[in-house]
């Protein structure tokens, strides 16, 4: 599988509302296919930094701790520009690891993707 | 590659014990937590319990990989998991160089490492959690009550 394919299935073609840009992320994530995850999303990143990202991440069982590097360098890189990540609708094994970390209380959660565009 | 070996028990329908010979690839760490899950859910562990087991295994299995392997996909691990006293006990055997998890720096939550987190999730969902270093490579340990 190519990194272009991959990357397709992992990130959803993220979608622009207002000043915001919507993804979704699918599947498990860990240190075999995080580095496409990251790829992915510095690629929405890098067309223009949007002032809000919103992750809908309903579709991930499960994602590692290399996962959660990648989602914490997309939120510095967005807040350098005045920009905020915010995850919706975690599943509870994903929350989980967010508040092992104590990055639940660093990302902006919502239950829903409305939510999040509204915060 | 996983290769993998179950000792069942007398009249048990579920092993009583698990080893899997996997190369360091990362490939590998899904069917690796996932057969530890479903080991520690046959022996009576809840689901929040062996999601927890999961993902401390997949990080150090993580660990091994990049910091001890570094990130070299052909190298050789071995885990096991047996039914100790009411508790799940898993074994990481590998040969790598030696790792000491006291030299890991505890990271800040805003630039949270990968490795650091690993450690982080080994102390707080596992009830004992033990490195020994061998004259060729490490072995950790990590106990997890079933109930």
């Amino acid at each position: 599988m190519s990194e272009t394919q991959g990357n397709l299935d992992l990130v959803s073609s993220p979608q622009t509302r207002g000043e915001a840009i919507l993804a979704a992320v699918r599947g498990e994530v860990d240190l075999h296919n995080s580095p496409e995850l990251r790829a992915a999303l510095l690629g929405i990143l890098g067309k223009s930094l949007p002032k809000k990202l919103v992750l809908n991440l309903a579709a991930v069982p499960y994602m590692d701790s290399s996962a959660v590097a990648v989602l914490v360098e997309v939120l510095q890189r967005l807040r350098r520009s005045g920009g905020r990540l915010m995850l919706s609708s975690l599943q509870p094994r994903v929350r989980g690891l967010l508040e092992i970390a104590r990055l639940d209380s660093i990302f902006v959660l919502a239950i829903t993707d409305d939510e999040a565009l509204e915060k | 590659m996983i290769q993998s070996v179950n000792h069942h028990g007398t009249g048990k329908p579920s092993p009583a014990s698990v080893e899997l010979k996997i190369d360091s690839d990362p490939a590998n760490l899904r069917e690796v937590r996932q057969r530890i899950e479903d080991f520690a859910q046959a022996a009576g562990m809840p689901k929040e319990g062996s999601d927890e087991l999961g993902l401390v295994i997949n990080e150090a299995l993580a660990n091994v990989i990049r910091h001890g392997y570094g990130g070299a996909t052909d190298r050789p691990i071995v885990v096991t998991a047996d039914l100790e006293n009411g508790a799940v006990r898993i074994t990481i055997r590998d040969w790598a160089k030696p790792f000491d998890p006291a030299a890991v720096p505890q990271k800040k939550t805003a630039d949270v490492t990968p490795g650091g987190l690993g450690l982080l999730c080994m102390k707080k969902l596992m009830d004992e959690v033990r490195f020994s270093r061998l004259s060729d490579g490490m072995l950790l340990t990590m106990i997890k009550r079933v109930r």
